[in-house]
């Protein structure tokens, strides 16, 4: 069952092609007119003479095309396109630009081209690219982050956005941030969110600054268990996140229930560290908890492995792994090991738009899911020693055996909506 | 046939587990090695009982009986029999007396762990071994009451491979006759108690 799991979302993981604003490598083949375009680009490199027939273009005799220009387009690969563009898109385009250039064809098509597809742009259908002095664009794919990364410590998350960090994939990925429920170190950027959906829990993040978040959650439709925290994160160098934060759990309507129904029944402050950029990285996590679900009340420390690893463009894996320990175990020679939490998952990532959309489409603007699903197991252990209670000695005698209980796997389902917008160069 | 094997072989050795995974199962086993399970071949052997503590009602002074120099010595047999929670029920000592070296027989693990409940207060099974100064018994010798196990049970939890710790809850009556249940004398408290693996 589980290779059939996994071969349906190594199918669904397949990247479809589309492209969106903050794309950094392809052209976009699924805007207008496909097939114009793709003869444009076949001619281009081997039948100029079709190509150039475009700047008939300008002769238009609308109004609209009155403030056409001929232009010729210089694309990344090295390939020339000839046209005619707005005079307006004209003046206010530069090589920084990250807005589409619209090309107009001798066709009478306008064809929409990534803006990070654009190396120069010249006037006239004759002029030569020469001339132009201007820098490369941009960081292409698969040059040594090292080259252009921002220098110094201030701009955190710059660095984050620089695709070439990890140089594999055609968009950034939105959910650096978390597991399956535990945050990574890396944060959201302020104005960055997502609501996510686990199961019958509900809960919403929502980057209040680069380097804080907050997170809040709940049962649905019934709110019988809900949550709050907070995480501060910051980049400490090109491979390294640390966070610290604190979520604390509550039982909203335990005192109705009974009076001996702990109301917050699990709090937890916790510090992490990444490693790793936002495609690849492992999490490394430990703190103090406060639980009354494994225990009578104990105060035991986690300690929680997770990993992120993008295997394409839409597919990653993910593993979350807790373990609590009881300290106060070992001063009475006992195995300090409450109980665990392992799970391994499918993610099928979705992505964000370059505009900031806070309540807005299930899609982003290219037809892109903003969403992205988790598909996986989890495990669930805990373990309690067999206990005697003696009323003679009035304690209670430790057994150095314990029961193992494990509950799963279980299926493992996330939906989260991310909103925002897409992390800022 | 050996080259659709080969073929197999080649493509199961080219998988590579991602980092991520192996995190995922090392962390899982790693929780579930945490944890040591109870094997009931650790109760066969002979057990010494030491170490009492005793608390009975005051017509009943035991103090000075249940002492390490009793050297009670119990066997629980067959350890397959761990599970069986078929009940015992006897008001006879003579008949209780007879699973000393048998404690599975009286004796069981509810949830297959270290911990286990006995149908009668095993320490019974040694009762001629301490009766001889017991309070219902001197009644008994005294008058010639019958004496007869009540109701009462015991717990146990295996700490370790060599080491119990126990809990008996008994009572004992001495009755005048078998049909009016007037008792002369009645024994009630708890013995707490702590056997080594000999």
């Amino acid at each position: 069952m589980i290779v059939l799991l996994c071969s349906m979302l190594i199918a669904f993981g397949q990247s479809p092609g589309l492209i969106d604003d903050d794309t950094v490598s392809t052209i976009d083949p699924s805007t207008d007119s496909p097939g114009n375009f793709a003869s444009q680009l076949e001619g281009s490199e081997g039948e100029e003479e079709k190509v150039e027939k475009v700047e008939k273009v300008a002769t238009n005799e609308s109004s609209e095309a009155a403030a056409l220009l001929p232009v010729s387009i210089r694309l990344v690969n090295g390939i020339v396109l000839t046209g005619s563009m707005n005079l307006q898109d004209i003046v206010t385009w530069s090589p920084a630009s990250d807005a589409p250039v619209s090309l107009h064809l001798e066709s009478g098509t306008t064809q929409s081209i990534d803006a990070s597809q654009v190396d120069a742009i010249v006037q006239g259908h004759e002029a030569s690219f020469e001339d132009t002095s201007a820098p490369p664009k941009r960081a292409e794919v698969g040059v040594e982050p090292s080259q252009n990364q921002t220098t110094g410590a201030t701009d955190d998350v710059a660095n984050l956005e620089n695709p070439s960090a990890s140089g594999q994939f055609s968009f950034i990925n939105p959910a650096a941030s978390r597991y399956l429920y535990a945050p990574s170190s890396i944060p959201l950027q302020q104005g960055q969110g997502y609501v996510s959906q686990k199961i019958l829990f509900t809960s919403l993040a929502f980057g209040v600054t680069d380097n804080v978040t907050l997170l809040m959650g709940t049962l649905v439709p019934i709110p019988l268990i809900s949550v709050v925290g907070g995480k501060y994160a910051r980049q400490i160098n090109s491979d390294w996140h640390v966070a610290a934060g604190a979520e604390v759990f509550f039982l909203p309507f335990a005192n109705t229930v009974s009076s001996n129904v702990p109301s917050a029944p699990l709090s937890i402050g916790f510090v992490s560290a990444t490693y790793g950029d936002l495609d690849s990285h492992i999490t490394f996590a430990t703190g103090v908890m406060y639980e009354q679900v494994f225990s009578n009340g104990n105060v035991v420390h986690p300690i929680m492995i997770a990993g992120h690893k993008r295997m394409s463009d839409r597919l990653a894996v993910v593993t979350e792994n807790w373990i609590l320990l009881n300290p106060d175990s070992l001063a009475e020679q006992r195995s300090p090991y409450v109980g665990s939490i392992s799970s391994l998952a499918f993610r099928l990532v979705g992505r964000r738009d370059q505009t900031y959309q806070v309540f807005g489409q299930l899609i982003t603007d290219n037809g892109y899911p903003r969403y992205t699903w988790d598909f996986g197991l989890v495990v669930v252990s805990t373990s309690s020693p067999a206990t005697l209670d003696d009323p003679v000695m009035d304690t209670t005698h430790y057994s150095l055996y314990s029961d193992v209980f494990n509950v799963g796997p279980m299926p493992w389902i996330d939906y989260t909506w991310h909103f925002g917008p897409a992390r800022r160069p | 046939m050996n080259i659709i094997m080969n073929i197999i072989m080649k493509r199961t050795m080219t998988i590579k587990m991602p980092t991520t995974m192996k995190v995922g199962f090392v962390t899982l086993f790693a929780g579930v090695a945490c944890s040591t399970p109870f094997e009931p071949s650790v109760s066969e052997g002979v057990w010494l009982e030491s170490d009492y503590q005793v608390s009975f009602n005051q017509a009943c002074p035991v103090d000075s009986i249940f002492q390490d120099t009793l050297k009670l010595q119990y066997e629980f047999g067959d350890s397959s029999r761990y599970e069986d929670t078929g009940g015992f029920y006897s008001t006879s000592i003579d008949a209780i007396q007879t699973y000393r070296e048998n404690l599975w027989g009286i004796c069981s693990s509810r949830d297959a762990n270290a911990m286990f409940e006995c149908d009668v207060p095993i320490v019974l099974t040694h009762y001629d071994a301490w009766k001889e100064t017991f309070p219902v018994e001197v009644t008994s010798a005294e008058t010639g009451c019958i004496v007869s196990a009540e109701y009462g049970y015991s717990e146990g939890v295996f700490i370790d491979e060599t080491t119990i710790r126990l809990v008996n809850y008994l009572e004992v009556a001495c009755y005048t006759d078998t049909e009016s249940y007037n008792s002369l004398r009645t024994c009630s408290g708890t013995i707490s108690s702590l056997l080594t693996k000999q």
